[in-house]
């Protein structure tokens, strides 16, 4: 009888290829900083859709774009642009910030 | 900006703090050399520098992909080293021979250095941003401080309270403790390849932020902990699942023999 106690790891991990699922075109959507500032400061995106969140730091410092409810964060450095993707997403709002500048950063993805 | 940077520091200070702990209670219990663990740290400051200094030519590898997959990487490779260091020297019922301390110094260090080069590197960042102005670098020395106090403190408490209990309850929360880690590592690195989709990107399993909200204080401390996410999706579960079962399970399949004296140097 094989021992098949080494390998119950990846029974969790085939479930996990089962479970997921995507969609390959991802719509783009652009998000500009400035002067420590998100624009737009909110942006609709739409429910069950995968998007490319475009992001482009116009300003002289490095921001960390960062989204607890949607599990995102990255630095984006400064005078340059990054990608993230996000969704697809249920209908609601989504809170981001930046967690170099959290008091003037912060912005909303509103999803219908 | 002073609350900002105590918030920042403390944050990326705990994340590495709460690894790191764990591994100078494994060196200190085993008596292992602390050189090692000295030149772990420097090394992780060298390679955070490095990863700081060349981000912007990080971040735009593959389409600007770059940044997620050489922190990826570097998650990855924790969990690598931390599935030697379990089965090298944590199965049940295995001991630490003198013959092996310096495979488990080096295996330290390295872990030690991974460790810092994600978190330190981010501090690194934000201090480029904002030197220059005088104003701004007294506020960023004084929450520096303030965030390393912070954020060193559990990490801190938790490293005494191994080193003064018994060796084996000591060893017990260590195992347990690493094979949650090892899940958190792993979770990150799948969120990361979600991140420039190389991993599925599918909608969170569940939402407990009105249970518990990351923005909390509590829910930011289980984050480091044990990586709580109020929103996880089927690939982060997953991910956790196999890291911690991966470490479990090599921990089981211990030879069975007596552990050794080193184990139990120090009686309480």
């Amino acid at each position: 009888m094989p021992n098949l106690c080494g390998y119950f790891h990846v029974i969790p991990m085939a479930l996990g290829l089962l479970l997921s699922s995507a969609d390959c075109a991802a719509s783009e959507y652009l998000l500009e900083i400035r002067n420590h500032l998100f624009f737009p400061e909110k942006i609709y995106l739409p429910a069950n859709k995968k998007i490319r969140l475009v992001i482009i730091n116009h300003d002289a410092t490095a921001e960390e774009f960062e989204s607890r409810s949607l599990n995102r964060e990255k630095i984006i450095p400064a005078n340059s642009r990054s990608i993230i993707f996000i969704g697809p997403l249920n209908k609601g709002t989504y809170d981001f910030f930046g967690e170099f500048n959290p008091n003037t950063a912060v912005g909303e993805i509103i999803v219908e | 900006m002073l609350l900002s940077t105590v918030m920042i520091i403390s944050r990326e200070v705990f994340e590495a703090a709460t690894l790191i702990s764990l591994l100078l209670a494994l060196a200190f219990l085993n008596k292992n050399s602390r050189s090692w663990i000295v030149f772990g740290i420097a090394l992780g400051l060298f390679g955070a520098t490095v990863f700081a200094l060349n981000l912007n030519q990080i971040s735009k590898f593959w389409d600007y992909r770059g940044q997620e997959l050489i922190v990826a990487l570097l998650y990855l490779s924790i969990f690598i080293l931390l599935t030697l260091l379990t089965q090298l020297y944590l199965r049940r019922g295995c001991g630490i021979e003198s013959k092996n301390k310096r495979t488990l110094d080096r295996l330290l260090a390295a872990l030690i250095a991974l460790s810092l080069i994600r978190e330190v590197g981010e501090i690194v960042v934000y201090f480029m941003s904002y030197t220059g102005s005088e104003a701004k670098t007294s506020s960023l020395l004084l929450g520096s401080i303030m965030g390393l106090a912070i954020g060193s403190s559990i990490a801190l408490i938790a490293f005494f309270l191994l080193i003064r209990t018994s060796t084996k309850i000591s060893y017990r929360v260590i195992r347990l403790w690493l094979a949650v880690i090892a899940g958190v590592v792993l979770m990150k690195s799948a969120t990361l390849l979600s991140q420039i989709d190389l991993l599925p990107n599918t909608k969170p399993l569940w939402d407990s932020s009105n249970f518990l909200s990351e923005a909390s204080i509590s829910g930011q401390i289980l984050a480091a902990l044990i990586g709580y996410e109020s929103q996880p999706t089927a690939v982060q579960i997953c991910a956790l699942l196999v890291g911690v079962t991966t470490i479990i399970t090599i921990q089981q399949r211990g030879r069975g023999k007596a552990p050794s004296p080193a184990f139990d140097a120090r009686k309480r």
